[in-house]
């Protein structure tokens, strides 16, 4: 079943809040008025009883009676609410100014000795009629029902349009968000002009937003980069086989463009492998086969391999520290080989790469430094973007990789549950790979 | 540490232990065109087109200890494909 509306459910509550409120003050009232009116016949019913004893005074038969009769009768015409019964001592109606049965809810009575003294003597009965004190309640038990209801309603409404008044920036938010698509990412909620408790979610929301601008920003330049290095070596392709096409050539020429034309499609097929690898890193198929290594000889191992690379670019190789580490040995050459390689294009000649190993608080930290020129602080974020290249005279296919190197590394280093960044400052820069040891 | 050396023309030749896997890997599959991911394998255990030109600069490093200063050359590059060491067949 489908929730109560916001508004329906402050209506509510508001109305039987309200209704309550009111309720009890009317209940309080009408029984404080109630004792007031008991307390007030009670006056004057004692009143009343000290006149008709002074008129009654002495009377001890019957037959007293009659003479006081004329007085005692004058005295209740002056108050016609009153009625009086006279029970002698022997038990016998004397007198009674109301005869027959009435409904005793109309009457406060009143029973006292005609002698204060004489317990046993001539009693007196005295009937106050209070019907018009009842109406008087019951005209007011009418009003307080009147005011429940009247109270509920107004603040039903109240309710109502207070919760459609303070729930506007709630929908204008929706509305925002309805019409968010991918063309509109810079799309924000102005912060400053929501109240308070939609403050909160207005930034969380801008927060979305923003991430998800970066993240479309980065897949579109993704395509984009994608359509730009397929492009080059596809034109290349194109326009070697259309020139030796163009005329009848001899063997060696198509040889030549063969190879040529081979050379350009490896490339491809290579970043195109690459892609797929960071695809499936992507939705974390790229699953390690782990087993137990020394780390130490395996960077020696890579070490050896980029030896005469190094010595050719005139730049000295070393390794310092130890650890061992389960992680897949493929991966784990690759994703360092591709460090190694981007350490040596950016270290001059008579420069040092060292590779560092150290462990600390059950984390294993390998850093790859090189000397050189640092990378400017606002391209350290981009580094492991695919095909971001730190240097722009580096673009257009001029390498043999398309800059999805450290992208790579990445995707490995993450499907091993470790970390990577990079730091660099005047001369050295270093790439700090973590693993949780 | 091992000494690696072989021998043309009766002329000893002092090799790494890196050159001297590679010539022998070259020898044992004489006449076959042997591809850079193959030779990487083979000689360094790297099982990945790592995108340098490491094998290039190694057959270049091992081509001027083998074939300068001898002929023929024995070590031949195929454009796109690989290399191979062959003899070449008397003219």
């Amino acid at each position: 079943m489908r929730p109560l509306s916001l508004g329906t459910r402050l209506s509510l509550l508001f109305a039987a809040c309200s209704a309550a409120v009111s309720l009890l003050a009317g209940i309080l009232f009408n029984q404080a008025s109630e004792a007031h009116f008991v307390e007030l016949d009670h006056q004057q019913l004692e009143g009343e009883l000290a006149v008709l004893r002074g008129l009654l005074a002495g009377v001890e038969t019957e037959a007293d009676l009659p003479e006081r009769l004329p007085a005692v009768r004058e005295e209740l015409a002056l108050h016609p609410e009153l009625a009086l019964r006279i029970v002698g001592s022997d038990g016998l109606i004397w007198f009674d100014s109301l005869p027959g049965r009435h409904d005793p809810a109309a009457y406060r009575s009143l029973e006292a000795p005609l002698e204060p003294r004489d317990a046993g003597g001539t009693r007196l009965t005295l009937h106050l009629n209070i019907a018009h004190h009842r109406h008087f309640l019951q005209d007011m038990q009418r009003l307080i029902w009147l005011g429940v209801g009247l109270s509920a309603l107004a603040t039903a409404l109240l309710g109502a349009w207070v919760a459609r008044r303070s729930l506007r920036p709630l929908q204008r938010m929706g509305e925002v968000a309805a019409g968010i698509s991918a063309s509109s990412l810079t799309t924000r909620l102005e912060e400053t002009r929501q109240p308070a408790e939609l403050a909160e979610l207005a930034q969380a929301f801008n927060a979305m937003l923003a991430r998800l601008e970066d993240a479309f920003a980065r897949l579109s330049a993704f395509s984009g980069d994608i359509a730009h290095e397929l492009r080059t070596p596809l034109s290349n392709l194109l326009t070697q086989t259309q020139v030796i096409l163009s005329r009848p050539r001899a063997l060696e020429d198509y040889r030549e463009a063969l190879h040529s034309n081979l050379e350009e499609l490896q490339r491809l097929a290579q970043m195109v492998a690459d892609m797929l690898l960071l695809a499936k890193a992507d939705h974390g198929l790229l699953l390690p086969n782990r087993e137990p290594l020394q780390l130490g000889a395996e960077i020696d191992a890579l070490l050896d391999y980029f030896a005469a690379l190094a010595e050719d670019a005139g730049v000295r190789l070393e390794r310092r520290g130890e650890a061992r580490l389960a992680a897949d040995r493929g991966m784990l050459r690759r994703a360092l080989s591709n460090l190694l390689d981007n350490a040596l294009r950016f270290t001059p000649a008579g420069g040092e790469i060292r590779l560092e190993l150290t462990s600390a608080a059950g984390r294993l930290r390998l850093e790859v430094g090189n000397s050189g020129p640092a990378i400017p602080a606002e391209q350290l974020p981009r580094l492991f973007d695919r095909f971001y290249r730190a240097d722009p005279a580096r673009r257009e296919g001029s390498g043999e990789h398309a800059g999805l190197g450290l992208a790579l590394t990445r995707s490995i280093v993450r499907a091993h549950g470790g970390e990577i960044r990079c730091e660099s400052s005047s001369g050295w820069t270093r790439f700090i790979l973590e693993f949780p040891a | 540490m091992k000494r690696c050396w072989t021998c043309r023309s009766g002329r000893r030749i002092e090799l790494t232990p890196q050159e001297f896997a590679l010539l022998e890997l070259l020898l044992r599959r004489q006449g076959e065109v042997l591809p850079k991911s193959l030779i990487a394998a083979e000689v360094w255990d790297m099982h990945f087109d790592s995108g340098t030109n490491i094998v290039e600069v190694a057959i270049r490093r091992l081509r001027a200890k083998i074939d300068d200063g001898f002929a023929p050359p024995l070590i031949h590059t195929v454009r796109g494909l690989g290399y191979v060491l062959e003899v070449p067949a008397a003219p």
